[in-house]
């Protein structure tokens, strides 16, 4: 049988018939790929802790007709925090959905795992300077990396947005009273000759669009020391959803469940 | 080649039951097609027969043909200490350690992130409403050492803590990353029995 080493991430999990697991991994190699762990749910199984979400780790694989197999497993960072907080496992999740539903098998990105992995990290780590114990503002901090990991996404799967100048001719934008017109459909700040002919226009303050350009420019975990007046950072969560939904046409069943952690820390 | 309709039909039945592909349903089928006609007749009939006197029981949530179920009206039992878990399976699982002598709280499911289910979809309501009546005195969080238990572990402690219950979790007998319905009855017992405070 042949075997082959494999690094990845376990971006979700299955479970099969018996006390088997298929998991499903982003790998720089390979792209994402899917694997069976045999007996992974048992109790003395050497695979379930290195199989488990949100780990980084190398595998032993075996080739199989139709699937693959994990024989060993070697954990290299388990970040084992996203599975011990809500928040950040409410967060994790996200982007694991999110990696999941933008990658495919056979298609290796290693910039994309990179920023998988960077972003995982960083969700890991993340302290915030105040009140660090305050679910809400772990949140706060968390959605700010979130916000960072999905224009990054975007603009590595060739949706890069385009602000310094409109879209459809190139010239600069003039933003009126503070406020510019932003098209979805063509991916940028549009002018105003060019905003009636463009798609899904959106009108929002210029401190969004200044936001998402810096948040692209910067290390991910810079998003941390993001700071918006409440107008602009609701408008950048509305823009990131549309724009998301829109390009990638669904949008991540995980954002339930951090709603849900939001609604519970501002009551 | 293609089967007739009655056969084609019922092995597209079978291969919607658990960890059966079309291979096995196929075996199945066949199987039962050849035997005499009375024992496909009883099986059928056992099926029809707990689908319709089981139901879940109104107060814990377990599959029962009595509402309240056993493990409910048994006076024997202790009121004070509630042992919550995901599936009725669970509650199998843990009666099979004899260890534990309080009552269950079945929440039929886990909080997965990913696939949509959350708190809403759970029977939380049901077990804050039988933590008011105040007997309860600690809650056993006895969800699965996986990612999705673990959410449900965390979620609920963190809404019944503050109503001055006890909870704990049962503990790392258990390894990461597994399933409680597969754990033998002396590592379950074990890990009842090393369960903490979180
Ligand atoms: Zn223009
Ligand atoms: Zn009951």
């Amino acid at each position: 049988m042949a075997l082959y080493r494999c690094e990845g991430v376990v971006l979700r999990t299955h479970d099969l018939a018996e006390a088997d697991r298929l998991v499903i991994m982003y790998t720089p190699d390979r792209g994402k790929h899917r694997a069976v762990a045999k007996g992974a749910r048992r109790p003395r199984s050497r695979l379930a802790a290195g199989i488990q979400p949100f780990t980084r780790a190398v595998y032993l694989c075996w080739q199989g007709r139709n699937l693959d197999g994990i024989s060993q497993v070697e954990v290299v960072e388990s970040f084992a925090p996203l599975r011990a907080h809500l928040e950040r496992l409410a967060a994790a999740s996200y982007a694991c959905e999110l990696m999941d539903a933008v990658t495919q098998e056979n298609d290796p990105q290693p910039r994309l795992y990179a920023l998988l992995v960077f972003t995982l990290r960083a969700l890991a780590e993340a302290e915030p300077e105040v009140h660090a114990e305050s679910p809400a503002a772990l949140l706060g901090g968390l959605e700010r990396l979130l916000l960072s990991f999905q224009w990054k996404l975007l603009a590595l799967t060739g949706f890069r947005p385009t602000f310094d100048r409109c879209i459809a001719c190139g010239e600069p934008v003039a933003d009126s009273a503070g406020e510019v017109a932003v098209s979805l459909a063509e991916g940028g700040v549009v002018c105003d000759r060019h905003a009636r002919g463009a798609g899904m226009v959106r009108v929002l303050p210029a401190e969004v669009t200044g936001a998402v350009t810096g948040l692209l420019r910067a290390p991910l975990k810079a998003a941390l020391g993001l700071r918006l007046s409440p107008g602009a950072a609701a408008a950048l969560s509305a823009l990131t959803r549309d724009y998301l939904a829109y390009h990638l046409e669904r949008y991540p069943q995980s954002r339930a469940f951090l709603d849900v952690l939001r609604e519970q820390a501002g009551s | 080649m293609r089967y007739a309709e009655p056969i084609a039909r019922l092995i597209t039945e079978l291969t919607r039951l658990p960890g059966v592909g079309p291979k096995s349903a196929q075996r199945m089928a066949f199987y039962l097609l050849l035997r005499p006609a009375e024992d496909a007749r009883r099986l059928a009939e056992a099926i029809i027969g707990a689908r319709e006197a089981i139901r879940p029981c109104g107060r814990c949530g377990n599959l029962t043909d009595q509402d309240p179920c056993r493990l409910c009206t048994d006076p024997e039992r202790d009121d004070t200490v509630l042992c919550v878990v995901e599936q009725p399976r669970d509650v199998a699982a843990m009666e099979r350690t004899a260890q534990f002598r309080g009552r269950y709280h079945v929440l039929h499911g886990a909080i997965s992130p990913m696939d949509g289910v959350g708190p809403d979809d759970l029977r939380i309501r049901e077990l804050l409403e039988r933590l008011q009546e105040g007997r309860v005195r600690e809650v056993i969080l006895a969800t699965n050492p996986n990612v999705e238990g673990e959410a449900t572990a965390l979620y609920l402690a963190r809404l019944i803590k503050p109503l001055g219950v006890t909870v704990t979790r049962i503990a790392r007998g258990l390894p990461e990353g597994g399933d409680l319905d597969y754990a033998d009855e002396l590592t379950l017992a074990r890990a009842l029995e090393g369960r903490r405070p979180v």
